[in-house]
């Protein structure tokens, strides 16, 4: 017996260890954590200092049941300790590398690799200074217990309150006298929202008891109109008093609901009427001034965690199981503790490209403008739009009617009002020298002020400085609508001879051009807003496309240096051109040869 | 001149290639120089609305003393603008530095929801007219292109509209003709959408971009200096 039971009792053992293990196997699934030398923490490159990267190598397959942990710790001791912040990452396809190119790059090798990003302050929450610590709060908590059984709600949210005041004095965001008004105003902001309630719940029960009263009388009427549909004779008229009694207790009961709802409505602000002017002047001052400090305690926490994430941390990395239990890189009992820190780059590498590129074309444009210096006979294409402004302006001064330059909805920042007003002020100065009035049609404050100076300069150097009027330069309206109705109510009973559509336009674009068609003005619009130039094309005598706005003022001028840009423009043109027919070649042809190709794209790739 | 034209230029410039530099550097000051920038541009387009209030009443003034044709349009001007600052001092007793409660109706919003919001849609609704007759007018087959623009029109019109299956539903019948004529033109619509209409506007779209590049080069480095006040 006693060795059979011995027997039994080893069977047992063997089964569990046979149990124990076959556990482990599932839990852990096909996943081994990484060498601990494979596990990098670095900076995260091309950014503002806020995250570092920790990256380890896939695994041949997606895992599944498993999870990463990355363990983050101000220093080393802190893990022994039991003082750091766990993150669990579950293996998915955004893990890759590869789909974070703005970090990464293209490289193949990307796919080799899991990363992810993890930003400090996330984790190492910042103290927030005006909160309370963890010792003060389980003192308050025993406060809150006896001010809640003293019936005391607030006092809570008070001591809150006066120490954010306190902190915001220290801090030098509030005057001492200022924290002491703010506290007064916020005592009495409490008061006032108490009464603000009690006066809510008095003003509801009138309009509950003024909405079953008015239930009642429309039963009453009901009723009585009833009486009235079956009653005949003399009870008839008794019917009929009955009822007009009914109907006008109704209208009572309507009207009596009507001003209960505007009470109800109005209760706030009839409290309000109930404070002094001085304190209702404290509250208004509360208000903005929570305002402000809400600004500036958001300024001091993201100065805080940029300060922690400017920091150098220690890191460990493992693998958790489905059962909870974490195993960590590194030997059992000397687990691997890597240090990375975020620093904040000079470059964001992945706009290298464009960077590239910009300057290349930069580079060929200035050449051009130094070509043209020398040479100042550059052949450049012939623009029709371009070549119809002076017959436009010249079509004017014969019919002795003034011309029309129309700015659209751009602000002076965008680059297609620059080019309307560098175009402005050639069409003005030609029209100063042929004595005919531009009328220039504003719809942007900064841009009608632009437009005036540049106008008036124009006329200056024309030799006509009388003949400008600043009336002709005016802000005609400061909506998309208003604006279009005004300018083609003015097109309509001026009846322009010339009408320059120059600028950034939107649906007014056709209600603006159809209106000058039908004036029989010669039409002249430039637009780089590719979903109105299809109405330009459609209304108008003639129409810059795109690029053609931007050429404009060069062309007009004839200028040798400006000309010379437009050369440049052209030759960049035709090199993007060439790139594009190359690359669609190679493309097709790494596709019937199976040629690897991809990093040609990622030259021309653009992340933002 | 100088401070006219060498002063402005040196402005220009440095904060052109400061902006230029924004866009490649992540830098904090980098991100607080652009917030700076966006914040000055506020504060003047502020002071510029008060300029264009005036440069606006001011013409209509000036309308309305020389009596040109349609000055007393330029009297309704300044009864609107009267109508809504009145209204908008008053604030329904509240005056002008207090808010009217919450929810509570005002005029000043009544003549913005029942009078300025109809008129711009009456403005708006205008567009729907004057897309048919710049329609009519661009889709006569003139010569070889117009017939070819005309052509393409139609069939993006039907293509967008399923126009057999619903002449087929107005007489009750369920055509399978209609519905593989309508697949046909939806089809084509698509392959015109997708590949000349979005060559043709990528192409725009590349010349713009070289423009833009090209423009601003002149304005930062001097060349271009009209928006100045006139002069090469």
């Amino acid at each position: 017996m006693a060795s059979a039971k011995t027997i039994d009792r080893f069977g047992g053992l063997v089964a569990a260890i046979a149990i124990g293990f076959s556990l482990c196997a599932a839990a852990w699934g096909q996943v081994q954590p990484p060498a601990a030398d494979s596990v990098k923490v670095h900076d995260r490159p091309s950014d503002d200092g806020s995250a570092v990267v920790v990256e380890w190598p896939k695994p041949a397959e997606l895992p599944e049941n498993v999870q990463y942990v990355i363990e983050i710790a101000r220093k080393p001791e802190d893990f022994a300790d039991k003082k750091f912040q766990t993150i669990k990452i579950t293996p998915s396809k955004n893990l890759l590398k590869t789909g974070r190119e703005k970090y990464f790059g293209f490289a193949a090798s990307n796919q080799d690799w899991y990363a992810e990003e993890v930003t400090p302050a996330e984790y190492l929450k910042p103290q927030i200074p005006w909160a309370f610590t963890a010792e003060e709060s389980a003192h308050l908590r025993t406060v809150g217990d006896v001010a809640a059984v003293a019936g005391i709600k607030d006092a809570l949210t008070g001591l809150e309150q006066w120490k954010s005041l306190t902190w915001c004095v220290k801090e030098g965001l509030l005057s001492e006298k200022d924290a002491q008004r703010a506290w007064l105003a916020w005592k009495l902001t409490e008061r006032y929202a108490k009464d603000v309630t009690a006066a809510t719940a008095e003003a509801t029960a009138v309009q509950k008891k003024a909405e079953e009263e008015l239930e009642q009388a429309v039963e009453a009427r009901k009723q009585a109109q009833t009486a009235v549909s079956q009653a005949s004779g003399p009870g008839l008229e008794q019917a009929k008093e009955s009822l007009a009694a009914a109907v006008a207790a109704e209208a009572r009961a309507r009207a009596a609901l009507r001003s209960a709802n505007e009470a109800a409505r109005m209760t706030g602000e009839r409290v309000r009427e109930g404070l002094t002017k001085s304190e209702r002047s404290d509250v208004d001052w509360l208000g903005r001034l929570d305002s402000y400090l809400e600004q500036a305690k958001a300024k001091r926490l993201k100065k805080a965690m940029q300060e922690i994430n400017a920091g150098t941390y220690c890191y460990r990395f493992g693998v958790r199981s489905e059962g909870g239990e974490t195993t960590l890189v590194g030997p059992v009992g000397a687990e691997a503790v890597y240090s990375g820190r975020a620093e904040a780059n000079l470059f964001r590498r992945y706009k290298l490209n464009n960077l590239v590129f910009a300057l290349a074309f930069s580079g060929i444009v200035l050449t051009f403008i130094q070509i043209a210096k020398r040479n100042p006979n550059l052949y450049i294409r012939k623009i029709a739009g371009l070549e119809a402004v002076e017959e436009a302006i010249g079509r004017a001064t014969e019919m002795g009617r003034s011309a029309y330059f129309v700015h659209g909805l751009g602000g002076v920042s965008d680059l297609a009002t620059i080019a309307a007003i560098n175009v402005l002020s050639r069409v003005a100065r030609r029209a100063a020298e042929y004595d005919t009035r531009v009328r220039v049609m504003n719809w942007e404050p900064i841009v009608t002020a632009v437009s005036q100076e540049v106008v008036q300069q124009a006329y200056t150097e024309a030799g006509r400085p009388d003949a400008y009027d600043p009336d002709d330069i005016a802000l005609v309206g400061y909506n998309q609508f208003s604006y279009a109705a005004a300018v083609a109510a003015r097109m309509v009973r001026e009846q322009p001879a010339a009408i320059f559509l120059i600028g950034y336009f939107l649906a007014e674009s056709l209600l603006l051009s159809e209106t000058g068609a039908s004036t029989g003005a010669i039409q002249v619009a430039g637009t780089d807003s590719d979903s109105q130039l299809p109405f330009f094309i459609t209304t108008c005598d003639y129409t810059l496309i795109g690029e053609e706005l931007y050429a404009a003022s060069a062309y007009l001028s004839r200028e040798p240096r400006m000309l010379g840009s437009l050369r440049g423009q052209d030759v960049a043109k035709a090199f993007l051109m060439t790139a594009m027919v190359v690359g669609t070649i190679v493309f097709t042809m790494a596709v019937a040869f199976g040629w690897h190709v991809e990093w040609i794209k990622g030259l021309f790739e653009v992340l933002d | 001149m100088w401070y006219k034209r060498t002063i402005p230029l040196l402005i220009v410039f440095t904060i052109g290639v400061l902006a230029f530099a924004h866009n490649y550097v992540p830098l904090r000051i980098s991100d607080q120089f652009r917030e700076r920038l966006s914040e000055w541009f506020r504060i003047i387009g502020g002071f510029a609305l008060f300029l264009g209030a005036y440069s606006l009443l001011h013409m209509h003034v000036s309308r309305i003393r020389k009596q040109q044709p349609g000055w007393a349009y330029s009297v309704f001007v300044f009864v609107g603008a009267a109508g809504m600052i009145i209204v908008g001092l008053l604030n329904e007793g509240y005056g002008p530095l207090r808010s009217a409660p919450v929810g509570q109706p005002t005029w000043y919003q009544w003549g913005y929801d029942y009078i300025q919001k109809p008129c711009q849609a009456t403005i708006f609704s205008l567009l729907a007219f004057f897309m048919a007759s710049a329609a009519f007018r661009t889709f006569r087959a003139r010569n070889t292109s117009a017939a070819l623009l005309l052509a393409s029109a139609l069939i993006v019109m039907f293509g967008r509209v399923a126009i057999f299956q619903t002449v087929s539903a107005w007489f009750g019948a369920q055509s399978s003709f209609a519905r593989h004529a309508d697949g046909l033109f939806s089809a084509t619509t698509d392959a015109i959408m997708e590949y000349p209409n979005l060559a043709a506007t990528r192409a725009i779209l590349l010349g713009i971009s070289l423009g833009a590049i090209s423009q601003s080069l002149r304005i930062l480095f001097g060349i271009e200096r009209s928006y100045l006040g006139g002069g090469d």
